[in-house]
This record gives structure tokens, C-alpha cells and sequence, in this order.
């Protein structure tokens, strides 16, 4: 079996260039690599940003700009985790934002209403798990297109947040819910630890188990991996699930650090997380990716989203800085990738 | 029956049915099947709730349909969509719109004016007012500028502020304009260092508010333009800097309040959108249904909510019904010179008004000439009365001794309403419902120019002590310094509103400037004797006359165009709102809109004769 899934594996990876010259060829091994990709072009911002203002990378407060962009970056990366094995599994999933809505208003109503925080938490949880597990088996047993899919299960989803809460958030909750968000052990925030560890595990679980590989295998080739005894079907209804999982994860420890649950408290984290993906090297088309690559090309969404406050870029203009970067971004690693393949 | 006659009455009976068909068409629906449609601008955002609790509660009152609908985000064209379905309905009796985008959206509110179905823009102004009956919301500037008076006090006129708004919406950008503008004006000390720009969701608002403090270290005080004060303030904790840099909100949610018992928001700058929306929904009834016309514009009253207040703001407002029989509540209206034909339309809308309400009849009372200590006397008595249940000061003369005499009533729980001219302590009335006399005397200007081609020599007769009447005054002067800079005033004849006054005004005025072109007279019926003055003298057409008021006595002038043209107040619908306002204010129904103006109305021969 694992002998049949390597060969797969083999044939859906890009192998890598044979060796050639020693060094010459080993710069363009690592150049062909996305994530070294965006480590150098963050790293490149992070010099240019030093210069155009005082404040962004060390001042008189230490780190604390990047403090800010790490809690910031942290809730996003929690589902970045999750999102990362659902695209290279061949699959996404627009209906994010609304889960992460959804969770928090029902986890926030429940405790409104006296209801104990692991109740409530587990009732949040479970709305989004079934939420996940409605796209898996929608799209593959139903065979239901998941951009459709995802998009309806978003307004569903959405939808209920403004339902429950008729448009009046439920705040004011006990601090033993509220320390989920804000607990800083050994002087680190809570949001930071949580993307940490996952990130940690999303990692393991692609590199070092089966599941990982029949991820890879059923986004590189969905039918001969089916034909090779992938449960292809179970490994989209998990990710779908595990997607579902991570945004009601986030979707409590936005509630618990505003300590509100609002109906529309985020609006976009999905396409921002799915960008990240694919800037640092995600395929929508499934099969490829990583997840330090997608931690990277995140990271460099969110500096781009600072540095437009910190230089005080015009907000009609921010969207627009913003695309015609991530674009320059994309393109110039496409090129990048063109001219190793040439070789 | 012949097989003829047959077919005649068969074709009678279609016909008759057609007609009958077609006059239902064409009549208004019963109140109980009417509709009204709010059409939100963001639908599910908390901001709704408070204005949607006022929006019900006029609808149980008058017993109508009424929902709220809108897109989840701003977008126009889900806007346009949702009042084109509207319109096409034949039980939508009115529109309130909260405009995404003005240009956008004002065809198609014309669109349902022309099918009979009034509208009013809440919220925010739209910029063409020929598409709307009326406006009742919260200036925005004005909102922005409240904010900056909270925040140069809070900091004692110095320091430096930050900004974080959901700044590409139209509404917002209003905001921020007036805040800096009043802080421009009235605290140089305090300088805006930049503005946080977020999309309305906390999390953009808290990535914004945290990266801002980050470029700016030394910022002092965060404003937000909605309501995200609460989270603002989180981020400040999460910093180090509660206390350190202040938190200010707009509009009133839950979290915000919470945030401000607990000391980590300093302030929230709110909107009356209970008032807002219950008499947005009176008009557009009283519209539909034809019983009166309705103010142009009402401006709710922004209320500040501090520590100190926060318990009273906390509690939502709550409709209370009135008691079954009211007709043991007297509602007293105060004049300054009863039996002027001024008051004519005045006392048939506030006849209409108690006989709709089914109060205890009462009529205009005061003195029959401009006389402060009988008005005082007039008020103090409503004061002593126990079913005085409120008193509208139609006309003050002096000004300081009512706000005086009011301000008393009002500590007695007594509601008082000026009318036709304000004093100058709004906290000596509950509300306003009159004419913006600067904007009439502009409106007056624009006819001189229109009268002389630009350019000729003005005089003035007017009641010079009376403020309403300086207001006028100043409007026109401005409106001529402005755009018809080669037309002069050269005189101002002060006259006391009686007719020999009035006469001997405009006598004088002409004896002393024979090369007087036009006479403007800022009062009512002076137009009159102004005219009769140049027909004595055989100058009718040789000098140009406009005046003020359409009162019975001044409409042959207007029609024979011996009257140039007259600016007139919307008299009828300022007695008719100020009774309701005082009705609701008493029996605790709804509060209301602070100022209300009615809108300038030229009547001149051609309007007089369509």
C-alpha cells in the first residue's frame, strides 16, 4: 500500500531536478521552493518597511508592532492550519467566515443565558462540526460543486448568526471564558499558543501520517488515488470537518478576546487565509503546498495590511496597494518557478 | 330583454367594474393593510436594534405594517432592488431610506414619489432633496461634531486624537469632516494625527486600532466613528495604555455601555434613532394619509453617555401606550400676538391636531400685542395648572425670559416645544418645530436677485428686536453678499407687526429712499400694506415687493402680482407636529426629534394660479 501511494506520490509532487552541478543546482532547488520564496520576499519587506518607518519593526516599546501582527496573524493562522490540508486535498471552503460568526453567537447566547462554559463551547463546536460535515458530504456523495456548497452553507451559517442575535450582541462573559482569549502564559497570548500547536500538529500530520499522504494523494489525483484504495471520500469529509472545527476554535477566541459575540465579527478572514495559501504555494487545483509556505505568504498579508496603516496610506487606496503587491508577489515567484522548470 | 339591451347592460356592467376597479387603483389603502419599508443601509448590524424597537412601536400606535429590510453590506443596488419591489407593491404607503450612495439611489426614490409614495431619508441627508418629502436622522457632522466637544474637554484642549472609521462610507466621512471642523474651530490645541481605516467588523477594527497605536505612541485619545469603542478598548488593555489613551464611541450597543461602567471607554456619542424612526413613520403616514404636510427636515438631538450617566442611557427606551381617555390633557399654545391673520392655518392644524388625538380643546392664548410680561403670565398659569399636560411657546418675543419661564415648566415635567422661532438655551425645550429663518431669508434673497437681475438697492421692514426676525434678516443679507453682490441693502425700518405700524414702515421706507428698487418685509401681512403703499404712490411695478407669510389677506396681492412673491412657512404642519410631540412626550409614547424645520415655500401669481 505505501509502496502504491509513494509511487503516487511520485507522480503527483514534482520531483525534484536531478543534481547537475552541485551548488549552482542546489541554489535552484531552493528557489524553486515557494516557502524560500517567501521567506526572502518577507524578509525583503521587512527591511524596506524598517526604512520607511521608525515603528515597524523595533521602537522604544521593543517588538510590539510585531506582537500586534502576530495576535492579529494568530486567529487567522488557526485556520489556516485546517485550510492548508483542505486545498492541497484538491478542495475549499468559502463558508469560513460564517461558521466563525455562527459559533460565536451561539456559543455567546448560551452564556448569556447562565449556561456553563464548556456547555456552551461544546454547543458552538458542534454547530460548526455539523456545518463541516454537511459540505463534505454534500460535495462527495452528493456530488454538489463545493464552490456552490460552500457558499450556501456560508449564508446558512451567517445567516443564523444574525437570526439568533436579531442584530444585538451578547458580551459581558465570565472570565473564566474570557481567559481563552486572553491567558498569557510565560508573557505569550493565548491566540499565539493555539496557532502554535496547531501549526504544529497540521505539520506533523502532513509530513509524518498516512492521513497526511492520502491528503496529498487525493488532491494530486483524486481517481487513482480512489483506485488505489484512498479513501478519498472520508479524507474530504474529514478536512471539510477539520476546516469547520478550526473556524468555531476561532470563531470562540474572537469571542472571548471582545468579549462579545457579535453576528458579524469577521468578514473576509476566508479569502485572506486562502490567499495566504496560495501565495505561499498552495495549488487551488489540489496536490501541492505547505503549510510553513502558507504560514509565510499569510504573514506577508499582514504586513502589507500594517504597513498601509503605518505609512497612513489613503483607505481607498489600500485595497488597491494591497492586490497590485500580492500580484507582484505571485507573479514574480511564477516566474521564478517558469525558469528553474527550463532548465 | 331584447338580445341589444342585453349586450348594452352586459357592456355597461364591464365598463362600471372597470371603473370601479380603477377607482380602487387609484385611492389609498386602509391603514390596516398599509406598508412601510425601512431600508437599511447594513440590516444586521446592532446599530438597528434601538431605531427598530422605535419603528415597531409607531406601527403597533397607528395600527400599519411596517418592516425593515436591506442589505447585509452596503450595496445600492440590493438597495434599488428591494425599493423598486416596493413600489411595485400597491400596499407600500412609505419609504425610509438610510442611502448607500446618493446618486445612485435617488432615481429610483423619485421613481416611488411620482407613484404616491412618500419618502424619507433617515440617517444620513441625501443630496438631492426633490427625492425625498423629508429628512428626520442625526446630521452627521453634527454627530462629528459633538464628538470632537466631548473629546476637547476630555482633553482640556490639547493632544492628539486618532481616528478609526469604516471612513469610505459616505456617512462616516461626514463624521470625521465635522469633527475636524469643529476641532479646527474650536480646539487648535488638539490635532488629528490619522485615521484607522476598518470595514465595520471587530476584527478589522481591533487590527486597525492596534496597528494605529503602534504608529503613533504619542496619540491620546481613539475615536471611532461607529460603534467599536468596546473592542478599541480591549486593544488598549491588551497594550498597557487603558488609561493612558482614552476610548471614545459613537452609538449606543450593549458592549460599549458595559465598556464604559467599567471605565475602559471614556464616552459614546449617540444617535435618537428611537425618535428618528417613530417619527419617520408618524410623517410618512401623515403623508399618505393626507392629514398633514410634515417637516423638511428633523434633527434628532446627539446624546452624550458618560460614567455618570450610563445607568439611565442603559435601560432601552420603551413605548409606553397612553391612557384610553385623554381628553382630560390640556396642551396650552402660547402666542405673541393673538388675532393676527398669521395665525389662520395655525389654529385649523391645531384644531385638526386635537380632534385626531382627542385631547382637551384648546386654542391659541397670549396677548393680542407683542407684550413679554403677559406671555410670562400666560406661561406661569399652564405652569399651576394640573392637566397642563404641554405648552408650546408659538411665538416668544424676548427670548431670555421664556427660556426662563420654560426651563421651569420642563423641571416640572412639563414638555415644551418651541415653535416658529427657538431661544437660544435648547435646554429650555424639548424640541423645536419651526421654520429655519436663515434659510427663508435666503430663500427671500434669491427672489431679489431673480426680481432685479442682480443688481439693484433693497430696503428691509422688519421687527428688528425679535431674534426669528434678525435670523431672516441675516439669511438674506448673506444669500445677497454671496451671489448678487451689486444689490445693496440700504435701509432696515423697524416696524411692531401691527398694520399701522406695517403701513407706516413702508411709507417711511420710501419716503426716504426714492431709488429704492425693491422692499422686502419679514413679517407677515407687511407685504400687504407695503403694496397698497405703492399703489397710493402709483410705483406698483415700479418697485418690487416681497414678503413673508400667505396669510388670506395677502393672496390678491400675490395673485394680481402687485406682491412680487411671498416665502412662507409650512405653518399648518408646525402646530400639527407639536401637538403630536407634545401628546408623546407626555404620555411617555417615543422621545422626539430636537429641531424640526418646515422648508421655505415661495407663493407667488403662478403658483397661486395652478
Amino acid at each position: 500500500m505505501s509502496l502504491d501511494i509513494d509511487t503516487l506520490l511520485g507522480s503527483t509532487r514534482s520531483a525534484p531536478p536531478v543534481p547537475r552541478l552541485g551548488r549552482k543546482s542546489r541554489w535552484r532547488r531552493l528557489l524553486g521552493n515557494r516557502a524560500v520564496i517567501m521567506l526572502i520576499i518577507n524578509i525583503a519587506f521587512i527591511v524596506i518597511m524598517t526604512q520607511l518607518s521608525p515603528y515597524f519593526l523595533y521602537a522604544g516599546n521593543g517588538f510590539a508592532n510585531f506582537k500586534v501582527m502576530f495576535v492579529s496573524m494568530a486567529m487567522d493562522t488557526i485556520v489556516l492550519a485546517a485550510m492548508v490540508m483542505l486545498l492541497i486535498g484538491g478542495m475549499f471552503d468559502l463558508s469560513v467566515d460564517g461558521v466563525v460568526n455562527m459559533t460565536g453567537v451561539v456559543t455567546g447566547a448560551l452564556l448569556a443565558s447562565g449556561v456553563a462554559i464548556w456547555v456552551a463551547v461544546l454547543a458552538g463546536v458542534a454547530s460548526a462540526l455539523v456545518v463541516g460535515i454537511v459540505n463534505g458530504v454534500a460535495v462527495t456523495r452528493l456530488k454538489m460543486n463545493p464552490l456552490m456548497t460552500t457558499l450556501g452553507t456560508w449564508w446558512v451559517s451567517q445567516g443564523l448568526a444574525f437570526g439568533i442575535t436579531q442584530g444585538i450582541s451578547s458580551h459581558s462573559f465570565p472570565q473564566g471564558f474570557i481567559n481563552i482569549g486572553y491567558a498569557a502564559p510565560f508573557g505569550v497570548t493565548m491566540p499565539i499558543w493555539y496557532a502554535g500547536v496547531l501549526v504544529a500538529i497540521a505539520i506533523w500530520v502532513l509530513a509524518k501520517t498516512k492521513f497526511g499522504y492520502h491528503i496529498y494523494a487525493t488532491g494530486g489525483n483524486r481517481e487513482g488515488a480512489r483506485l488505489h484504495g484512498v479513501k478519498v471520500d472520508r479524507v474530504t469529509i474529514i478536512s471539510f470537518a477539520l476546516v469547520a472545527l478550526a473556524s468555531a476554535f476561532s470563531g470562540i477566541v474572537y469571542a472571548a478576546r471582545l468579549n462579545a459575540a457579535v453576528p458579524q465579527t469577521v468578514n473576509g478572514l476566508n479569502l485572506r487565509v486562502i490567499a495566504g495559501a496560495v501565495i505561499g504555494g498552495c495549488s487551488l487545483n489540489g496536490g501541492e503546498g505547505s503549510i510553513v509556505g502558507a504560514l509565510l505568504g499569510l504573514f506577508f498579508m499582514t504586513m502589507l495590511t500594517n504597513a498601509s496603516i503605518m505609512l497612513n496610506i489613503s483607505p481607498y487606496w489600500q485595497m488597491c496597494t494591497l492586490g497590485v503587491v500580492v500580484l507582484i508577489a505571485v507573479g514574480a515567484d511564477a516566474l521564478a518557478k517558469r525558469r528553474i522548470s527550463a532548465v | 330583454m331584447s338580445k341589444a339591451m342585453l349586450t348594452a347592460s352586459a357592456l355597461a356592467a364591464v365598463v362600471a367594474a372597470a371603473a370601479g376597479s380603477t377607482a380602487m387603483a387609484a385611492g389609498k389603502v386602509p391603514p390596516a393593510q398599509q406598508e412601510y419599508i425601512w431600508v437599511a443601509a447594513n440590516v444586521s448590524h446592532p446599530f438597528y436594534a434601538e431605531g427598530k424597537a422605535g419603528w415597531d412601536a409607531a406601527a403597533k400606535s397607528l395600527g400599519v405594517k411596517a418592516t425593515l429590510v436591506g442589505p447585509e453590506t452596503p450595496d445600492v443596488q440590493q438597495q434599488i432592488a428591494l425599493i423598486e419591489a416596493a413600489i411595485a407593491k400597491p400596499t407600500t404607503a412609505g419609504i425610509l431610506i438610510y442611502s448607500v450612495n446618493d446618486d445612485a439611489i435617488e432615481p429610483v426614490l423619485k421613481k416611488a414619489r411620482d407613484a404616491g409614495i412618500p419618502v424619507i431619508s433617515g440617517n444620513g441627508e441625501i443630496k438631492d432633496h426633490s427625492a425625498r418629502d423629508s429628512f428626520v436622522g442625526t446630521a452627521n457632522s453634527a454627530l462629528g461634531a459633538s464628538a470632537a466637544d466631548l473629546v476637547g474637554k476630555a482633553l482640556n484642549g490639547k493632544g492628539k486624537v486618532g481616528i478609526v472609521s469604516f471612513i469610505t462610507a459616505q456617512n462616516h466621512q461626514e463624521r470625521v469632516q465635522g469633527f475636524k471642523d469643529e476641532l479646527k474651530a474650536k480646539f487648535p490645541g488638539i490635532e488629528v494625527v490619522g485615521i484607522a481605516s476598518e470595514d465595520g467588523t471587530p476584527q478589522s477594527e481591533t487590527t486597525a486600532a492596534a496597528t494605529f497605536l503602534q504608529a503613533h505612541p504619542d496619540v491620546n485619545l481613539l475615536w471611532t466613528t461607529d460603534a467599536g469603542s468596546g473592542f478599541v478598548a480591549q486593544v488598549l488593555k491588551d497594550q498597557g495604555l487603558t488609561g493612558k489613551v482614552l476610548a471614545v464611541g459613537t452609538d449606543r450597543t450593549a458592549e460599549q455601555l458595559a465598556a464604559i461602567k467599567d471605565g475602559t471607554v471614556y464616552a459614546t456619542i449617540t444617535q435618537d434613532t428611537v425618535a428618528e424612526e417613530w417619527t419617520a413613520l408618524y410623517f410618512l403616514y401623515w403623508k399618505y394619509n393626507q392629514m398633514s404636510s410634515i417637516s423638511d427636515t428633523c434633527i434628532t438631538r446627539p446624546a452624550v453617555i458618560t460614567k455618570d450617566n450610563v445607568a439611565s442611557m442603559e435601560k432601552p427606551f420603551v413605548s409606553a401606550a397612553p391612557p384610553k381617555d385623554v381628553s382630560g390633557q390640556s396642551y396650552v399654545w402660547v402666542a405673541a400676538n393673538i388675532g393676527d391673520p398669521f395665525y389662520t392655518d395655525e389654529l385649523k392644524a391645531w384644531a385638526a391636531a386635537v380632534k385626531d388625538l382627542g385631547v382637551k380643546p384648546s386654542t391659541i392664548t397670549g396677548p393680542v400685542n407683542q407684550d413679554v410680561p403677559a406671555q410670562i403670565a400666560v406661561v406661569e398659569q399652564a405652569i399651576a395648572n394640573p392637566t397642563t399636560a404641554g405648552i408650546l411657546m408659538g411665538a416668544a418675543i424676548d427670548y431670555k425670559s421664556t427660556d426662563t419661564v420654560l426651563a421651569k415648566a420642563r423641571a416640572q415635567g412639563i414638555p415644551v416645544l418651541y415653535g416658529n422661532g427657538q431661544g437660544e438655551d435648547s435646554n429650555a425645550r424639548d424640541a423645536f418645530v419651526g421654520t429655519d429663518n436663515v434659510a427663508l431669508g435666503r430663500k427671500a434673497g434669491e427672489l431679489a436677485k431673480a426680481a432685479l437681475g442682480g443688481k439693484g438697492k433693497v430696503g428691509i421692514t422688519a421687527i428688528t428686536a425679535a431674534l426669528n426676525i434678525q435670523q431672516r434678516i441675516d439669511g438674506f443679507k448673506d444669500y445677497l453678499k454671496a451671489n448678487a453682490p451689486d444689490i445693496q441693502v440700504v435701509a432696515i425700518v423697524n416696524e411692531d407687526g401691527s398694520a399701522k405700524s406695517q403701513a407706516d414702515a413702508a411709507a417711511n421706507i420710501l419716503q426716504a429712499h426714492p431709488d429704492l428698487n425693491l422692499v422686502y418685509n419679514t413679517d407677515d401681512s407687511g407685504s400687504l400694506f407695503i403694496a397698497q403703499t405703492l399703489k397710493e404712490q402709483g410705483l406698483t411695478g415700479k418697485i418690487q415687493v416681497i414678503g413673508t407669510n400667505a396669510a388670506a389677506d395677502q393672496l390678491p396681492t400675490l395673485k394680481d402680482g402687485e406682491v412680487y412673491a411671498n416665502v412662507t412657512q409650512d405653518l399648518f404642519a408646525e402646530e400639527w407636529i407639536s401637538l403630536h410631540f407634545m401628546f408623546w412626550l407626555h404620555n411617555k409614547m417615543t422621545t422626539v426629534p430636537d429641531t424640526c424645520y418646515g422648508a421655505a415655500v415661495v407663493v407667488n401669481k403662478d403658483t397661486l394660479n395652478k
